[in-house]
């Protein structure tokens, strides 16, 4: 980045385009993650939490085991139903 | 933590195999479309510059991933696994159940090809090699992510690398071969079981991470697959319209 303190002009060149990278990075971020389908982004945080929270603060073990695929498949279905109610409005 | 079993390393090659072997499908459509309609100067610089990208994204992540404690990489690992594959396994529902369309390569093949043509041809062509360029970067960007997460959780980084190198160069023969014919790929039923399989991963590395011992430790995997297959069967097979379904079944 040496280039980008030659002058004013050169600077405000410099530092749009790493704005420019920055916004466009975050964009494909979001779009990486979230998309279309930010209810899926949430399940996934939400899985890790909430498993985590039963597991270390009742122990519940055995729980977590039947719970966690469950709310995976779970989310994925309630995701697909929301999609399939949306097309047929 | 114990590295994976035999069955645990055929999985996680199969997995990168095919996630690696579906984006480059993707890819090597829009490469064949640019090099066919602008010439292949312009295809083939984009895709080395996409190459050499990709390469940089995995000299500074790839290192910088294995400082991190195995704990807080799983669960990393296994979130960024489960929201990635829930994305590819609810599409490929979709798409099974007829809600959303199939990704047909010819249509996208003749779409670039029609994009290209408005453009004057010229031996160096910008949005040639644009084009050549986003389609490898973005869809290698997949191969790394999937290549990096699974196989740096796993520590078989080789394993995923050898298994992601091996789907590019069979597709890249495959794609030679058979050139424009990359809608025979049967690209939803692979989707279908990637999704299926990174989410397997996804759940059994946020439990590890969390500090749970799987029951069968990692029978634990194959057991997800088979469960999460199995129920997407019986789903695929309860919301797909019956006139549908009857003509699938014929």
């Amino acid at each position: 980045m040496g280039s980008c303190v030659v002058t004013d002009a050169a600077r405000a060149v410099c530092g749009g385009g790493v704005m420019k990278f920055v916004r466009g990075f975050g964009k494909f971020l979001f779009e990486f993650f979230v998309g279309d389908t930010p209810e899926l982004f949430v399940l996934g945080v939400a899985v890790l939490t909430i498993a985590s929270a039963l597991l270390h603060y009742l122990n519940a073990r055995a729980l977590v085991i039947a719970l966690l695929p469950l709310m995976v498949f779970g989310g994925v279905l309630g995701s697909v139903l929301l999609e399939r109610r949306r097309k047929s409005r | 933590m114990s590295a994976l079993s035999t069955s645990g390393v055929i999985a996680l090659f199969v997995t990168v195999f095919l996630a690696s072997a579906v984006e480059m499908v993707e890819a090597l459509t829009i490469v064949v479309a640019v090099g066919a309609t602008k010439g292949w100067r312009s295809a083939f610089e984009g895709v080395a510059v996409a190459l050499l990208a990709l390469a940089a994204l995995v000299a500074v992540f790839g290192p910088a991933l294995s400082r991190i404690p195995m704990s807080s990489l799983r669960i990393v690992v296994g979130t960024v696994l489960l929201i990635f594959g829930m994305q590819w396994w609810r599409k490929a529902i979709l798409r099974s159940i007829g809600l959303k369309a199939k990704h047909d390569e010819d249509a996208i093949y003749a779409e670039m090809v029609e994009e290209l043509q408005q453009s004057p041809a010229s031996t160096r062509d910008a949005a040639a090699f644009m084009m050549a360029f986003k389609g490898v970067f973005l869809e290698g960007v997949e191969v790394v992510v999937t290549v990096i997460t699974l196989g740096s959780s796993a520590h078989r980084l080789g394993v995923a690398a050898t298994a992601a190198g091996t789907a590019v160069v069979l597709v890249a023969i495959v794609g030679l071969i058979v050139a424009r014919q990359l809608s025979n790929v049967p690209e939803n039923a692979m989707k279908m079981v990637v999704g299926i399989m990174m989410v397997a991963y996804g759940t059994f590395w946020i439990g590890e991470g969390i500090g749970l011992r799987w029951p069968g430790k990692d029978l634990a995997l194959l057991a997800f697959t088979l469960i999460y297959g199995f129920l997407t069967w019986v789903v695929v097979l309860s919301l797909t319209p019956r006139e549908r379904s009857v003509a699938v079944a014929s």
